[in-house]
């Protein structure tokens, strides 16, 4: 490494102006046809578009609400389900036994898969969304619950057995905190899932939605609306994660030390 | 006193009657601990001492009641243990404290459990006591290794116990920390007539704290001796420089030594 190494966020900056400067070279020289990759000011444009007049019917912050809401409505349920899944799960054995099956089952099972059911049990409104969305949510959460539980420090179990605590004073006062650290984690790594899925989720029949929208825009060719639309959730999506990292930071700062 | 004719005597302060432990079965079976007999009194300082895998950490779970007995059994003032409790405060290697807590939480945490009235008086007092009182807004990972660990001990002394029990809380430390808590330890158990069990591999710990030594011997795990040693109740006029520097000192430690180096070359 040379004397004069950049900071790392020279670095980043540097790498993000020259992305760009790529982009702009490419597009603005007529290499590239408009509908295969616009260039950032006809985003710029498209984005301005949908702020001023919004998408069929709707104004672009209803359909990023939308979204949110979605997303939000899913994680919550998926998550704290999952969660007191998992605790039951990594406490009581029978419980593991009964549940793991199909937790482990689900796991690994890409939610497209299960989407033309959704759509013939629970029809094309939000109940068939949100409930992908819980499903994407539920086994990370309850994966993660478990092994919190099941890595807590069996000292410390046995220390507070022997300053008298009952077996539900045990799990409330050691168990829990102890495994929340893992469960914040499994929080965050459900977060991500679920908002993976978000697009699956509306391809469910609709007209609102920030992932809707990009998937018509798509149909009707129209490249500036998509770019613009992947830009709002990939920086949504930054802010939400960045949001649970220091979420978590802040309530288990004992973590790591 | 018509009491006494019903209590146990003093020495039956704390009785292993006959206890054994094999962990596993069959083939693969160890047997950590054969047939233990011990008993004392209240305000003993016990310390057992013997090589790895002698069944002292199994002989003391036993009696924390982490730890069922294959059979025989434990008894702390005539009643059978049957599980962990209050009355038996338990210090481990690692301080396996909560690290969610604050100082102060961490030390009350046992009356708090029982809801008791006084838990902050009580916290007071024995962080106070060990020189904690001051960070007891902080969390334990923001102490050193020998400041966590006597907030383990001030944890346990905390939930006012009868009996102490020590599995080698002083083993991760380094040598000066531990000789400070050692005196810290000795000093606290001199104010409070504590009885004490003290598991550890320093011979020479065991033979200046302890009122008695017990050895052990492995596989498999046995009781082979037990040395009645007087430095522990003197220690306090003669400071532990002088006690280290004792004839009858140095002659019990390599009795103790020697009795250890025995088991090595079988």
């Amino acid at each position: 490494m040379s004397k004069a190494a950049l900071p790392d966020w020279a670095i980043t900056l540097l790498a993000a102006l020259l992305v760009l400067a790529l982009w702009v070279g490419v597009t603005s020289g007529g290499l590239v046809r408009d509908l295969f990759l616009p260039g950032p000011l006809d985003v710029w444009s498209g984005l301005q578009d949908l702020l001023d007049e919004g998408y069929k019917g709707r104004s672009l912050f209803e359909h990023i609400g939308m979204s949110l809401m979605r997303v939000l409505a899913g994680f919550l349920t998926g998550a704290l389900a999952g969660t007191a899944l998992g605790l039951a799960m990594g406490y009581l054995r029978p419980v593991d036994a009964l549940a793991s099956p199909f937790i482990e089952f689900l796991r690994p099972l890409p939610q497209l898969a299960y989407l033309v059911l959704l759509i013939v049990w629970l029809g094309i409104d939000e109940s068939s969304k949100i409930t992908m969305l819980f499903l994407a949510a539920l086994p990370v959460s309850a994966i993660a619950a478990r092994d919190g539980v099941r890595n807590v420090v069996p000292e410390r179990v046995r220390a507070a057995q022997a300053l008298g605590a009952s077996p539900w004073q045990v799990f409330r006062y050691v168990i829990a905190p102890g495994a929340l650290p893992e469960i914040l984690t499994g929080a965050r790594l459900a977060a991500g899932i679920v908002y993976g899925t978000l697009i699956a989720a509306e391809i469910i029949a609709g007209s609102s939605g920030i992932g809707w929208m990009i998937l018509d825009a798509g149909r009707f060719l129209r490249s500036d609306y998509v770019f613009a639309g992947i830009l709002i959730i990939g920086i949504a999506g930054f802010g939400i994660d960045r949001l649970l990292l220091w979420l978590e930071r802040r309530v288990v700062h004992w973590a790591g030390k | 006193m018509s009491a006494a004719s019903v209590r146990p005597t003093a020495r039956d302060f704390v009785r292993f009657d006959g206890v054994s432990v094999r962990y596993g079965t069959g083939t693969s079976a160890v047997q950590a601990l054969e047939r233990a007999d011990l008993s004392f009194a209240a305000g003993d300082f016990i310390c057992i001492v013997g090589p790895s895998g002698c069944g002292k950490t199994t002989l003391m779970q036993t009696l924390a009641g982490f730890l069922k007995p294959t059979s025989g059994e434990v008894s702390l003032e005539g009643k059978v243990v049957e599980g962990p409790g209050p009355e038996r405060g338990v210090v481990f290697q690692q301080p396996a404290l909560f690290p969610w807590m604050t100082v102060a939480a961490n030390a009350g945490f046992g009356p708090r459990l029982r809801g008791s009235r006084d838990v902050d008086a009580r916290a007071e007092t024995w962080l106070r006591t060990v020189g904690l009182w001051e960070f007891r807004d902080r969390y334990p990972y923001e102490l050193s290794g020998g400041m966590q660990q006597r907030l383990a001990i001030a944890r346990a002394l905390c939930g006012e116990p009868k009996i102490l029990l020590m599995d080698e809380p002083f083993g991760a430390l380094d040598a000066l920390t531990r000789e400070r808590m050692q005196e810290e330890l000795h000093a606290v158990w001199r104010r409070t007539g504590m009885t004490v069990v003290f598991i550890t591999h320093s011979v020479e710990e065991a033979v200046y704290l302890g009122t008695e030594v017990v050895v052990m011997s492995p596989r498999p795990g046995r009781i082979v001796d037990r040395i009645a040693v007087r430095f522990a109740r003197e220690m306090a006029e003669d400071g532990i420089r002088a006690v280290k520097s004792d004839p009858e000192f140095i002659a019990t430690r390599e009795r103790v030594l020697s009795l250890i180096w025995q088991m090595g070359e079988t």
